[in-house]
């Protein structure tokens, strides 16, 4: 019987023999320790979880050459190959951080981002729709952001000393033409697009991608939603209009369309104007937004819009000392389809092509205007990556330009031109580790109307400076073809250049973002004119320049579970130029110097109401006095603005209804944002001057809208 | 000669306990820490040791479920947005593989409809309204496959509970859906070993309160 009992206590001593145990630590690159670490042995239960001090134990019954995983959320998996013979194993394991979107440096010299998708963003879309004193209007939204200057006859974004059309639009990439509705003199205009069409936006205040070209100063890129969550319609009654907009919702197709018909007539009746209305302004529009998705990965996508509005004034004209009826008529249709396809696990494909007619048709007295712009595109992209680290995107891009004015005040003429640009760029962004990112990329583009090339560069790079912050810079060339107000007088001109020099620091903890940015840029090349509106050969001429620098400040806390949300941007601007027919350098009317936006937000829950409120200053703007010889050295005084919106959901008729109120202006503040002078003395010399104002004191918009 | 058969009796003893699959002895130690579980660690730990055997048990959702679930768990504790999108992110990812194995399976799909809540609390604004649709399905999905799957009720009374009463929620049209799932709670029968348990003492403890 012995032999059996050997037997047995040597097969229990051979079973406790091969039980070795596998032990150790788990640093991060730094030797900091990891804890809650996934140890384990390939293809086996064995395996443990580290503590807090990085440490970890197991024990296995396995032997031989053993593979060991060591797995955690956001490092890179490592598989140790270990040899397990009758011994214990004592080893250290080092993870390296895997350089994921969660807390990787961000290149964002200049870029404000919205987005609902991606994490590191400061805006979401519906902090645009739902912010009092922007009217919806997501340029609007963007003025409440530093880098852009209140100009409030306008209503365009004028960015960091920079002219309006210095600031280019893009939709899913591709060129908005005409952004905005055509604007009467004096009049604030505002973008023609509905802020809810999209689900993530770029406000770039410079140092922008090398993607992008023909704007000095800014881009605003915005990108449409993916198919519509699910079929459904709204109705909407404002004081100004009705709205109403249709969804449906197949597996892989959704098609949206959208209608409007704004008439102010009732609101102006309401809101004592200080113009004289021959016609109220009426607006027709309509969009379209097709979605499919042709496979796992890519996504086809049809854009179209057509509006329409007319009004028609009397424009009391101070310069000539007259009255004028001025009437106005746009017409403009925008349509893009963009295609989006990974073609393999490393190469992505964005194709698009758009078309924007736009005709505008002014009337001044007996006398008109008749304006058209004809765009069209068509642009490639190609993105490569690879394993995380080098992303390169690389595209060509053609847009030809019809412009074509006739002209009809006493005397007849038609001025036009038509321009062929042929562009391409390429850009490397290198993630270098966690830590530090380094972008670079050039832009090359051939104008057929100016017989130019240009290739420019563009760098950028960003540090993390902390846990929470990083610091972050961008350098380019930029440059653009002049207006087309002076292109339709002369071809035999040059694009207006500027370089942009931006460091910026931001600092995001939970609910906090900060951000500091300083910037420096130089203009050359600007268009300077002897006498506006003149055919005469020399008349136009790149001979100006000028500088802008200045510091923004972003300061924002948004409470999550719809606790309070708020907003503070302070800019600070200097800038100079001497272009069109400035005598000197100086400041130009659109730029005051400090501007200042506080914007507040709260969810009620006890009564279902989002309350929105914001405060916008602007100090003081210039404006040329002829009567002071120091040129363009008035100020107007400060502008202040107070605006609230109140946004209540609830049940009527069994439907759910959004009812929404905003008033701009609320305490009535009395603004003026220049002067007009007479084109002649007075008895006495002096020349006479009247003022700019807000066309009315306050205003208010009030909305219902049942989600059918 | 006695201790000779003790010791081969024994043996045998050990060989028969051995007869239980390495699959169960394993669940049954994870399934084990997860209901000790108190503290985040401690799902991680939870959520570690299941997700070993999901790596080994490629036919088996139940392991990937409780990858899933654990994170989910933790995540409702998180603080942090970034960590608690880190740990939804995880759970998301092990969910869709579990749907792979077991698409016609009620208990993932009321997973999910636990899962997006915690998303949705990250950013109400943004997040409900594409989300509060979501969970509907795949609740509506959940019952569809399995009306007897308590935790549908469970997870349907506490987004009434938490809705306010404008949009047709509040404590009183939660109650009886609470009822509801203590009914479906007490009458349930797992139809595998480790099938899912919980929500049986939450949906109790939130009666005693209403």
């Amino acid at each position: 019987m012995k032999p059996i009992l050997l037997i047995l206590l040597q097969l229990v001593f051979l079973y406790a023999q091969a039980q070795v145990k596998i032990s150790g630590t788990v640093v991060t690159k730094p030797g900091n320790p990891v804890s809650g670490v996934n140890l384990f042995l390939q293809g086996t239960y064995d395996g443990a979880t580290s503590d807090s001090l990085g440490r970890f134990s197991f024990t296995t019954d396995i032997s031989g050459t053993q593979t060991l995983i060591a797995s955690y959320v956001g490092y890179e998996t490592q598989g140790i190959n270990v040899e397990i013979e009758n011994e214990d194993i004592s080893l250290n394991v080092v993870l390296k951080e895997e350089i994921n979107e969660l807390d990787e440096v961000t290149i964002n010299a200049g870029a404000f981002e919205a987005s609902d998708t991606k994490k590191s963003v400061i805006l979401k879309p519906l902090d645009i729709a739902l912010t009092a004193g922007t009217n919806g209007d997501i340029y609007g939204a963007f003025g409440t952001l530093p880098g852009s200057h209140h100009v409030g006859e306008e209503g365009r974004l004028f960015v960091r000393g920079g002219e309006s059309y210095e600031t280019k639009s893009f939709m899913d990439g591709m060129l908005i033409g005409t952004p905005y509705f055509s604007k009467m003199p004096d009049l604030p205009t505002r973008g023609r697009f509905s802020p809810i069409l999209f689900n993530g936006a770029v406000f770039s205040t410079g140092g922008y991608s090398a993607e992008y070209g023909q704007a000095l100063s800014s881009i605003v890129a915005l990108n449409t939603t993916a198919l519509e969550p699910e079929s459904k319609a709204s109705v909407s009654l404002l004081s100004v209009g009705v709205q109403g907009s249709h969804a449906t919702r197949w597996k892989n197709t959704s098609l949206a369309l959208t209608g409007e018909y704004l008439h102010t007539g009732l609101s102006n009746k309401l809101f004592r104007q200080n113009i004289q209305w021959l016609q109220t302004p009426v607006i027709t529009g309509s969009t379209l937004m097709f979605r499919h998705k042709t496979s796992d990965t890519g996504m086809l996508k049809s854009f179209g819009s057509f509006s329409n509005n007319n009004s028609k004034l009397l424009h009391h004209n101070f310069q000539e000392a007259t009255l004028q009826e001025i009437g106005l008529g746009n017409t403009n249709f925008y349509f893009n389809t963009t295609w989006n396809e990974m073609l393999n696990d490393n190469w992505m494909m964005h194709a698009g092509a758009a078309l924007n007619t736009d005709t505008e048709n002014l009337h001044i007295n007996e006398g008109q205007l008749f304006t058209s712009k004809n765009t069209s595109q068509l642009k490639t992209t190609f993105t490569h990556s690879s394993a995380k680290k080098i992303t390169t995107k690389m595209g060509i891009d053609w847009i030809y330009y019809d412009y074509k004015q006739e002209i009809n005040l006493g005397d007849s003429h038609l001025l036009s031109f038509f321009n062929n640009q042929l562009s391409a760029f390429a850009e490397s962004e290198l993630k270098v580790s966690r830590h530090l990112a380094l972008k670079a990329g050039v832009r090359a583009e051939q104008n057929s109307l100016l017989q130019q090339t240009k290739i420019v560069p563009r760098v950028s790079a960003a540090v993390r400076t902390g846990k929470n912050s990083q610091l972050s810079a961008a350098y380019g060339d930029f440059f653009q073809n002049p207006a087309d107000d002076y292109l339709k007088f002369s071809s035999r001109l040059g694009p207006e250049q500027s370089t942009h020099s931006i460091l910026t620091w931001q600092y995001m903890e939970g609910t906090y973002t900060f951000r500091i940015e300083a910037y420096h840029k130089d203009y050359t090349d600007l268009v300077k004119f002897k006498n506006e509106f003149s055919m005469e050969p020399g008349n136009y001429t790149n001979e100006g320049s000028g500088y802008s620098k200045g510091i923004d400040i972003f300061w924002r806390n948004q409470k999550k579970f719809g606790k309070s949300d708020y907003w503070i941007s302070y800019s600070w601007n200097d800038s100079e130029r001497n272009y069109r027919d400035f005598k000197v350098q100086a400041t130009p009317h659109y730029v005051s110097a400090h501007n200042f936006s506080a914007v507040y937000k709260k969810f009620f829950m006890p009564l279902n109401c989002f309350l929105s409120g914001s405060y916008s200053f602007a100090s003081g703007r210039p404006y040329y006095n002829p009567n002071n010889a120091d040129f363009m050295s008035d100020r107007t005084k400060n502008y202040h603005d107070a605006s609230l919106g109140i946004t209540h959901i609830t049940y009527l008729f069994n439907t759910q209804t959004v009812l929404h109120l905003v008033v701009n202006n609320v305490f009535g503040f009395n603004n003026i944002y220049g002067y007009s002078y007479s084109n002649l003395p007075d008895e006495s010399g002096t020349y006479i001057a009247q003022p700019i104002t807000p066309v009315s004191k306050r205003m208010a918009v009030f909305l219902i809208s049942f989600q059918l | 000669m006695k201790t000779v058969i003790t010791i081969i009796l024994s043996f045998m003893l050990l060989m028969v306990q051995a007869q239980e699959s390495p699959y169960e002895k394993a669940m049954q130690s994870a399934y084990n820490k997860l209901q000790q579980a108190q503290m985040a660690d401690e799902f991680i730990d939870a959520a570690n040791t299941f997700e070993r055997i999901s790596q080994n048990e490629t036919s088996e959702w139940l392991p990937l479920y409780y990858v899933a679930y654990s994170n989910i768990v933790t995540s409702y504790s998180m603080e942090d947005a970034i960590q608690k999108e880190a740990l939804l992110e995880k759970a998301q990812k092990h969910i869709d593989a579990a749907l792979e194995k077991a698409p016609e399976e009620s208990e993932l799909h009321a997973l999910q409809a636990f899962l997006y809540p915690s998303l949705i609390m990250i950013d109400p604004m943004t997040n409900g309204p594409v989300y509060v649709g979501k969970l509907y399905e795949s609740l509506d999905k959940a019952e569809r496959l399995n009306p007897e799957n308590p935790r549908i009720y469970f997870l349907r009374a506490v987004t009434l509970l938490n809705m306010p009463p404008e949009f047709g929620g509040g404590s009183e049209v939660a109650k009886p859906v609470f009822l509801k799932a203590k009914e479906k709670f007490d009458s349930f029968e797992p139809a595998l070993p480790f099938s899912p348990q919980w929500g049986k003492e939450l949906t109790e403890e939130e009666l005693s309160k209403l």
